[in-house]
C-alpha cells in the first residue's frame, strides 16, 4: 500500500527541483556543475595519483585500464566544454545588453524574466524588479531587439509587464518608411495587429514600424516589428496590418525598464 | 465516489500553478502552451465528481488569476464551471482509455476557453474578440495541445491521487 503523504512528498520534491531547474537554466545550473566539478576535483586528483602509483607498482596493469581512464577524462573534458559554451553565449548575450544598456538614450534599469502569464489568454510577463529598484508604473519596457510592452502591476521588488501582443494593449505607433501612424492592438493568437491605416495609406510589406510617442508612456522612434501582411477588414474604413514583433517574446529572459 | 485528499489537491494545484508560470513558458509552441491547471481541473472533477472538480477549478482559476493581467474572477468562473460540467457528466464516459480523456480535455478546453471569451466580450470596452478568429487561434492549437498534454499529466495524477491505471482501449 502507498503512503500518499509520501507520494506527494516525492512529487513536490520533484517538481521543485524542476522549478529550480527551470529559473536557473543557462548558466547558473551550468555553474553549479563547475562547482560540482571543483567539488570533485581534489578526490579525483588523489584517486588519479593513487592510481598511478599502482601502476607503475603492478606490472600487468593493462593498456585497457589506462584506455578506460582516458576515455571518461575525455568525456569530463567534453562535458566541461559544453559548460563553457552555456557560459561563453551568456557572456555574449550580456555583453550585448551592457552594449545595448550604454547606447540607448534613456535611462534604463535590466530585469531578469522570473515568470509568465498562467493562461494562453493574456500575455505578461513577471521580472525580479519593482519599486524598491526604481521601476515605475506604466512606464516602457523594452529589450535589445525593440519593444517588450509596459508595466502595469509593480510590487516593491516585482512587477507585472503587459506585453504588446497582449488584446489590452494599445500602442500608438508610425511606419517608419512613410510616417503613416496607426495603433498597435495585441491579440489573444499571441500577434499584434496595425489598426486605423488609412485606406489610401502605402504600407508594404517589410516596413518597420516604430512607437509614435503619442501619449507618454513609450518614447518615440523604438522598433516595434515589421509589417507581416496587410489587409482591410470588411465595413470599416481603415486597412490593417499584422505585425511580427522585432523581439521573440515568448522566448525573452531579460527585458530592460525605462525609468 | 471515491473521496479526494484536499491537502494532495490545493499541493497539485500550487505546484501545477508555479509549474504553468516558470516551465511551460520554455515548451511552448508558437507561442502556445498546454494548460495543464485545466487538465488537473479535468482530471479531479472526471474521478471524483463535479463537487470536488467545481471546487478544484474555483482553487485554481484563483490562482490563474492572481497572477495573470486579465479581467478578475474570469479565470476563476471559467475553470468552475468546466469543473462543474465536466463532473456532471463524468459517468457518461469511458474514462479508463487515453482517446477518451483527450477528446474530453480538448472539448472542455475549447469551453473553458469560450466561456472565457463570452466573459472578455461583456466585459471589455475595448472592442470585441470575433469567435472565428479566436478559434482559430488560439483556441484549436491550445486545446490540442492540452489534449496531448492530458495523456502524460492524468498518469502521473493517477499516481499521486491512487486513482485506476488506465487500460489501452482505444
Amino acid at each position: 500500500m502507498r503512503n500518499p503523504k509520501s507520494v506527494i512528498l516525492k512529487a513536490l520534491i520533484v517538481i521543485s527541483l524542476v522549478v529550480f531547474l527551470a529559473v536557473n537554466s543557462g548558466a547558473p545550473t551550468s555553474t553549479f556543475r563547475v562547482r560540482l566539478l571543483d567539488l570533485f576535483s581534489s578526490p579525483l586528483k588523489v584517486f588519479s595519483q593513487a592510481a598511478s602509483f599502482l601502476r607503475s607498482i603492478v606490472p600487468f596493469h593493462s593498456l585497457r585500464q589506462e584506455n578506460n581512464a582516458l576515455r571518461g577524462r575525455i568525456n569530463m573534458l567534453n562535458r566541461q566544454i559544453e559548460t563553457y559554451k552555456v557560459i561563453q553565449d551568456e557572456n555574449d548575450r550580456l555583453k550585448n545588453f551592457l552594449n545595448f544598456k550604454k547606447a540607448v538614450p534613456y535611462s534604463v534599469l535590466p530585469a531578469q524574466v522570473i515568470g509568465r502569464d498562467p493562461s494562453n489568454w493574456s500575455n505578461t510577463l513577471i521580472i525580479d524588479k519593482g519599486l524598491s529598484q526604481g521601476v515605475g508604473r506604466n512606464k516602457a519596457v523594452i529589450s535589445t531587439k525593440g519593444l517588450v510592452g509596459r508595466v502595469v502591476e509593480l510590487g516593491l521588488r516585482s512587477a507585472k509587464i503587459l506585453l504588446i501582443t497582449d488584446p489590452n494593449s494599445k500602442v500608438g505607433v508610425i511606419i517608419q518608411r512613410n510616417r503613416q501612424g496607426g495603433m498597435l492592438v495585441g491579440r489573444p493568437d499571441g500577434k499584434c495587429r496595425m489598426i486605423y491605416i488609412a485606406l489610401d495609406s502605402d504600407v508594404a510589406i517589410g516596413d518597420r514600424v516604430l512607437t509614435a510617442g503619442l501619449g507618454g508612456a513609450f518614447p518615440k522612434d523604438i522598433l516595434v516589428g515589421e509589417v507581416s501582411a496587410v489587409g482591410k477588414e470588411p465595413g470599416r474604413l481603415y486597412k490593417y496590418a499584422v505585425i511580427r514583433t522585432a523581439e521573440d517574446l515568448s522566448r525573452l529572459e531579460e527585458v530592460l525598464c525605462l525609468r | 465516489m471515491p473521496s479526494v485528499n484536499r491537502v494532495s489537491m490545493y499541493s497539485i494545484l500550487a505546484a501545477l500553478l508555479l509549474l504553468h508560470v516558470t516551465v511551460l513558458g520554455h515548451i511552448s509552441i508558437c507561442g502556445f502552451k498546454p494548460d495543464i491547471l485545466l487538465i488537473a481541473v479535468v482530471f479531479l472533477a472526471l474521478f471524483f465528481g463535479s463537487g470536488v472538480g467545481f471546487e478544484a477549478g474555483i482553487a485554481a482559476g484563483i490562482g490563474k488569476d492572481m497572477l495573470a493581467f486579465d479581467y478578475m474572477g474570469a479565470n476563476t468562473l471559467a475553470l468552475g464551471l468546466t469543473g462543474l460540467a465536466v463532473g456532471a457528466i463524468h459517468t457518461k464516459f469511458f474514462k479508463e482509455s487515453r482517446l477518451t480523456r483527450a477528446v474530453v480535455v480538448f472539448f472542455f478546453s475549447a469551453f473553458s476557453m469560450l466561456v472565457h471569451l463570452f466573459l472578455y466580450n461583456m466585459m471589455s470596452k475595448s472592442g470585441e474578440i470575433g469567435f472565428v478568429d479566436y478559434t482559430v487561434s488560439p483556441l484549436l492549437p491550445v486545446s490540442l495541445y492540452s489534449s496531448l498534454a492530458a495523456i502524460p499529466v492524468f498518469s502521473v495524477l493517477e499516481g499521486i491521487f491512487g486513482v485506476k491505471k488506465p487500460q489501452d482501449i482505444i
